[in-house]
């Protein structure tokens, strides 16, 4: 079931490991201002189609992120109530979100390719193995080999 | 990424948990941006520090550090905290849970005589020097007036480069980043603060890199001029991510390059265009902060008729923990009896990462470009551009 797992090399990840968990796809959000910090619901009304998704124990994939510094504060108390995602993906480095991926010990990678974002799709279960600059995602039923 | 043998040392855990932490964090943030090393800074400027912005997490973020025996390696200032830092909110928990988070900052280690945003003016950086700020515009003064190097750090990525006493060396640490490529012209003088706070505005929003400004001031006074240049370097900051503006013979030569791709000119009527004169009762001034000679300035050849006459009855002030000096007061009382304005001083405060609607105010008259465009979204009021 290999042609279900796509591998990306050259990025950056912030954990070893492997996670399992529904994709939740954003181009563009700001931890302040978007995202509601006492239940992790998307409540921006610059993007009605996401308007109460939650981010919470998803795969949250993003082109970039915006906004003030503050978000890594927003991070870190979603991951205090158990409400963060458990990994990011981001293709445009931001160093605000990724204090936070660090400080809350979830997973994450950045510097992704913006075409990886495309070929996931919202909702998906997909399990990603992140090693140090690479990781392997993989939907459905394919295993991690 | 290449560390040296103390900085092995430090990610390897031997300096405990926080150092560990946080030269990790750095390490990410440059492997992500493109950073082969980590590069000594001599200052670190550390942002969040009102209650109102960071929050119950925040809060507990920097108590856990603090708890762990978080301490900077470095010089570091913090950014004003909230009017509720001098009392001024009703609500006990508010004013507490900022006191509290003053007092673990200066536990860490930052200089308690700061809490300003211009903390070029309490030690100014040398030309080519390598810092860790946060605060947008003291980043894109210390970049763009002084020549010193520093990116827009986030407060939290500030204050780890503090305990580590290092950053990424990447970004405006290279000189190879520091490059021009589009020439602004204006083609008006900039003779106020709030022209050169409308200027800035419109070139952080049409700028979409570092831009090298060919601008002509008129005044006759050096004060007015700097607060000129702080005002429009703060408001470019605000309404874009640039941390370096070239200004055409005040950003030190040697500090930068141009490689013009593009020349835009800007007309007078172009900086007026989304701007809505409005009334207020209330004058803020000190955005960023203003010194005390530069107040004096202020006071001194404003014309406090048309102020009066405008409406104005407060005008409320935030700038540096310096005590106010007879002469000032002096001036501050003449201003009362004769014009029925009174002065009001807020040291080591900022206005606009205050909720103002709490303390009663709706409307905000400010000649600042940064507290024009942050005041309705992070103090809750309306905001009128005024001269002074």
């Amino acid at each position: 079931m290999s042609d279900k797992c796509i591998e990306v090399n050259n990025i950056v990840s912030f954990k070893e490991g492997i996670v399992v968990g529904n994709v939740i796809k954003v181009p563009e959000i700001s931890f302040l201002g978007d995202v509601d910090r006492s239940t992790g619901m998307i409540i921006s009304n610059d993007m009605p189609s996401y308007r109460g998704a939650s981010i919470a124990n998803k795969i949250l994939v993003v082109k970039r992120f915006r906004g003030s510094t503050v978000g890594t504060y927003i991070l870190y108390a979603l991951c205090k109530r158990g409400l963060a995602p458990k990994a990011i993906l981001m293709s445009r480095p931001d160093p605000v979100v990724i204090g936070g991926i660090m400080l809350c010990d979830i997973y994450g990678a950045s510097n992704i390719p913006e075409h990886i974002f495309y070929k996931l799709s919202n909702n998906a279960t997909v399990s990603i193995h992140f090693t140090i600059n690479s990781l392997k995602i993989c939907t459905g039923e394919a295993n991690i080999g | 990424m290449y560390l040296t043998k103390d900085e092995e040392r430090m990610y390897n855990g031997e300096h405990g948990e926080v150092v560990e932490k946080a030269i990790k964090i750095i390490v990410k943030v440059g492997e992500a941006l493109g950073a082969d090393r980590l590069v000594q800074v001599s200052h670190a400027h550390i942002s969040g520090v009102s209650y109102f912005n960071i929050g119950d997490e925040g809060l507990e973020l920097l108590r856990d550090l603090r708890d762990k025996g978080a301490r900077v390696q470095v010089y570091t200032t913090a950014n004003p905290y909230s009017l509720a830092g001098l009392g001024l909110y009703k609500e006990k928990e508010i004013r507490e849970k900022q006191l509290e988070i003053i007092k673990i900052l200066t536990d860490i280690g930052v200089d308690s005589q700061s809490f300003t945003c211009i903390p070029y003016r309490l030690r100014k950086p040398g030309l080519g020097e390598h810092l860790a700020w946060a605060e947008s515009s003291a980043v894109i003064y210390a970049n763009s007036v002084i020549g010193a190097k520093t990116n827009r750090e986030g407060g939290l990525i500030a204050l780890m480069a503090a305990i580590i006493g290092r950053t990424y060396y990447a970004g405006m640490h290279l000189d190879s980043e520091r490059v021009a490529k589009i020439v602004i012209i204006p083609k008006f003088e900039i003779d106020s603060i709030l022209v050169a706070s409308l200027l800035g505005l419109y070139i952080g929003r049409i700028s979409k890199t570092i831009p090298y400004i060919k601008a002509r001031f008129r005044t006759q006074s050096g004060i007015v001029l700097d607060i000129m240049i702080r005002n429009m370097l703060a408001s470019i900051a605000s309404t874009s991510d640039i941390p370096l503006a070239i200004i055409d013979g005040i950003t030190p030569k040697g500090t930068y390059s141009v490689e013009e791709e593009e020349r835009i000119e800007i007309d007078r009527k172009d900086i007026e265009e989304h701007i809505h004169y409005c009334d207020s009762d209330t004058l803020l001034l000190g955005c960023p902060h203003i010194e005390l000679h530069e107040l004096q300035y202020i006071l001194d050849y404003s014309n406090m008729r048309s102020l009066m006459n405008y409406g104005v009855k407060r005008i409320l002030v935030t700038m540096p923990k310096i005590p106010l000096n007879a002469e000032v007061n002096e001036i501050i009382q003449k201003i009362r009896e004769k014009f029925k304005i009174s002065v009001e001083i807020f040291p080591g405060a900022c206005a606009v990462v205050s909720n103002l609607s709490m303390l009663g105010f709706s409307v905000i008259a400010t000649p600042h470009g940064k507290a024009l465009h942050y005041l309705p979204s992070l103090a809750g009021v309306k905001a009128c551009p005024i001269n002074v």
